[in-house]
């Protein structure tokens, strides 16, 4: 008897009387999203969480309330943005489900379950949402497997195995998909992993390319490692990447090293804590640009940049915006070798391990007093979840601000020791009661939102939030609206994106730690979001709760979608 | 918890493990039988407790392993007729603590020897390993999400999301090894869909 003969997935289905065509995902379609779409987890593949729709606007979004609600049935961490293409819309959640429903009315089209190996164990156990190709939805599922769904009907088209649960390879991003190919990456930086990108066939699921983000020895960027150092070495590649359709690039974060510790791994140790630049047909890497050299504060550095164009001493650069998990906001350039150039950074929230950053490369030098090793225990600021987790900025090109989901305030402490390395299990050279937090004794905010003026490299409002961090995505519209959820009081915002006034709120059923979107059916604009809290800003609000009097401790769990529209 | 400024629950790991293995040793295949025992079998009475990982990996343990008060140590059942490993399930490992039997709860103690207490290292509420230890509170804590549970109340949550206890492996002392005296007595693993 075995366990892997458990892998079988179900499929069910409703009737979906309201909900027929379905409109197939092209290349095309996917360069230019219909502005009543929402066809990827960032909205376009600039990746801008921004939508051109503009019926809900800085004047009536007071107006704004719920037509339907949808309880997914799971708890934990629900972090994915409602797909939507012409009123079929796709969530997933916790525990590998994937359910199609009526983007107007919230009908049930069907519903998929993955089942995974009964001893699988999940470190995160949420999904970040599907990606569409054609006529199937696509999507990761936690224990490794990659599985092409009918997009009508739910039913499986054709799964394959990306990921090795047993050695704490596992998903939880959402794939890109990017010319006929479905692109993914795994997690598992805490697990020793050594971690990959890889792309798949959308019709067969054949594996076109695989390329892993750590080099073996001889090729480029592996004499940043010693020895079998590599083997083990992390770099999980665990968020979805954007793509640069005019030169067919696609551009992936990568994450933290493993161990932790930077001394157990001598070298700069590419490609952790960088953003890879790869062909879109093959995979192979055409540049990069590492953040921070020989990681020791678990910074991944796994969002994919935001692309844009902006002015820097009166020159129009091609290039990113990146809000750093090491707590500085980059501006870099995609040259056009398809390399990742140095332009600007600066701290957006209190770092204090940089002690300068090279301004032609970019490369930071230390404060050595700030850099954890093992038997060294050192405080830095900000702490492990960084000035940003994965959480999505986003771009709004009508106020040419870009919205950054930031907490501040908080620090975190370290001392590492070498942890015998066993398949599958944690392996960061710390465990996870001596992983130390703390907050600055006289903060007046921990969460915020920072909206910058991109041209101008100036901060132009921030939110505060006095009683929580913020781990929410940010959604900004042409109608001037910046919405946000990610606070444990398990409010929705609506912001004016110029100034930062509230403009609107509610309190919904749990907090929101997913990406929202939206989209418009019949000649309607909807707002769509999951609240569902749990993961990682339930673990640290634990934390929290014993380090601030009257922190909550817990903020109630369970998933359910809401649909907000203008009241008539 | 701890009532400080600091956001740390505890310190001090599981087990002392300082030596960095050259490679992934994984399920070694029985040997010795004309045909493989099965490793993945659930413990039962008779099995014998073997270490699960560092120097004494496949080795009993023994009460000098065990230091009083904790951390918790790793281990494994082995089949004592085969001796086979039961490592092909890792639902199989476990954590034994060796603490004051005056401190131990009166439900505990029956499976328990001489203080020494075993509990299932698979975590109830996304399965993951329980093999850490909080010195503070003395708790074992697992490596996931840090729900935290005490070893003298039948691993009963006392913090973090788990659901429920972890089964407890009663267990007798006999020739300085630690012998199974029957199966786990609850639920190994985590709840879910998938």
């Amino acid at each position: 008897m075995s366990k892997r003969t458990l892998l079988a997935a179900a499929a069910l289905m409703a009737s979906a009387a309201s909900v027929q065509a379905y409109t197939p995902v092209t290349d095309a379609r996917l360069a230019n999203p219909e502005p009543h779409n929402w066809l990827m987890t960032r909205g376009n593949y600039k990746g801008w969480s921004y939508s051109p729709l503009d019926q809900i606007n800085t004047n009536n979004v007071k107006n704004l309330a719920p037509v339907w609600t949808f309880a997914t049935g799971k708890r934990s961490g629900h972090q994915s943005p409602p797909i939507v293409n012409d009123g079929y819309m796709f969530i997933t959640n916790p525990d590998n489900q994937v359910i199609a429903l009526d983007a107007r009315t919230g009908e049930e089209i069907w519903r998929f379950q993955g089942q995974g190996p009964e001893e699988f164990s999940a470190l995160h156990n949420t999904n970040r949402g599907v990606s569409l190709y054609d006529d199937k939805v696509y999507v990761a599922m936690l224990y490794g497997d990659l599985v092409a769904l009918d997009a009508k009907t739910g039913k499986v088209a054709w799964k394959t195995t990306v990921a090795n649960w047993k050695v704490g390879e596992y998903m939880t991003m959402a794939p890109l998909t990017v010319k006929g190919k479905i692109v993914v990456g795994i997690s598992g930086g805490e697990f020793g992993v050594r971690g990959f990108i890889a792309a798949y066939d959308a019709k067969t699921g054949q594996q076109a390319w695989k390329t892993y983000t750590i080099p073996a020895p001889g090729e480029p960027g592996s004499e940043t490692w010693r020895g079998d150092d590599w083997k083990r070495g992390g770099a999980a590649a665990w968020m979805t990447g954007n793509y640069d359709v005019e030169t067919n690039t696609i551009y992936w974060g990568v994450g933290n090293a493993s161990p932790w510790f930077g001394d157990q791994r001598p070298g700069d140790n590419l490609y952790t804590a960088s953003t890879l630049a790869l062909d879109g047909d093959t995979g192979k890497i055409k540049g990069h640009f590492q953040y921070h050299w020989n990681d020791s504060w678990d910074w991944d550095e796994m969002n994919a940049p935001t692309l844009v164009d902006y002015q820097h001493n009166g020159r129009t650069i091609k290039g990113f915006i990146k809000p750093a998990r090491n707590g500085y906001l980059y501006w870099l350039e995609r040259l056009q070798n398809g390399g990742i150039g140095f332009v600007d950074a600066k701290p957006y929230v209190y770092q204090d391990v940089f002690k300068s950053i090279d301004p032609k490369t970019g490369r930071p030098t230390y404060n050595e007093d700030k850099k954890p090793g093992t038997g060294k225990r050192a405080e830095f600021c900000p702490s492990l979840w960084g000035g940003k987790d994965w959480p999505f900025e986003a771009y709004n090109p009508k106020t040419g601000m870009v919205y950054i989901p930031a907490n501040d305030n908080h620090c975190g402490f370290l001392e590492g020791k070498v942890q015998e390395y066993v398949a599958g299990k944690w392996w960061t050279g710390v465990d996870i009661p001596d992983i130390g937090f703390t907050v600055k004794k006289d903060a007046k905010s921990f969460g915020e939102i920072q909206a910058w003026d991109i041209d101008a490299g100036k901060k132009v409002w921030s939110v505060l939030y006095p009683k929580s961090m913020n781990w929410g995505s940010i959604l900004t519209t042409a109608g001037g609206l910046v919405f946000n959820g990610g606070t444990q009081d398990r409010m929705f915002r609506a912001y004016d994106a110029r100034t930062g006034e509230q403009l609107w709120q509610i309190k919904t059923s749990s907090g929101i730690i997913a990406p929202p979107s939206t989209y418009m059916v019949d000649g309607v604009q909807y707002v769509a979001v999951q609240a569902g809290w749990g993961v990682d800003p339930q673990f640290q609000q634990g934390l929290l709760s014993n380090l601030i009097p009257g922190w909550p401790k817990a903020t109630t769990e369970g998933g359910v979608l809401w649909v907000f529209a203008l009241q008539r | 918890m701890r009532e400080d400024q600091e956001g740390r629950h505890g310190h001090c790991p599981l087990g002392r493990r300082e030596v960095v293995l050259g490679g992934a040793a994984l399920l070694v295949a029985p040997v010795g039988g004309a045909e493989a025992a099965d490793n993945e079998r659930r413990p039962r009475a008779g099995d014998v407790l073997v270490h699960s990982m560092g120097p004494k990996k496949g080795a009993p343990l023994r009460l000098e392993d065990l230091p009083l008060g904790g951390p918790g140590v790793l281990a494994f059942p082995r089949d004592e007729a085969s001796g086979t490993v039961l490592d092909g399930s890792r639902f199989n490992e476990v954590v034994v603590v060796r603490l004051d039997p005056a401190t131990l709860g009166e439900e505990t103690r029956k499976g328990a020897a001489e203080g020494i207490v075993v509990y299932s290292a698979i975590c109830s509420h996304e399965a993951c390993p329980v093999n850490m230890w909080n010195d503070h509170e003395k708790t074992l804590v697992c490596s996931c999400h840090g729900s935290m549970y005490d070893p003298r109340e039948k691993a009963a949550v006392v913090f973090g999301p788990a659901p429920r206890r972890l089964a407890q492996l009663p267990i007798k002392l006999e020739g300085g090894v630690l012998v199974a005296t029957g199966p786990f007595d609850g639920r190994v693993g985590a709840v879910r869909a998938a």
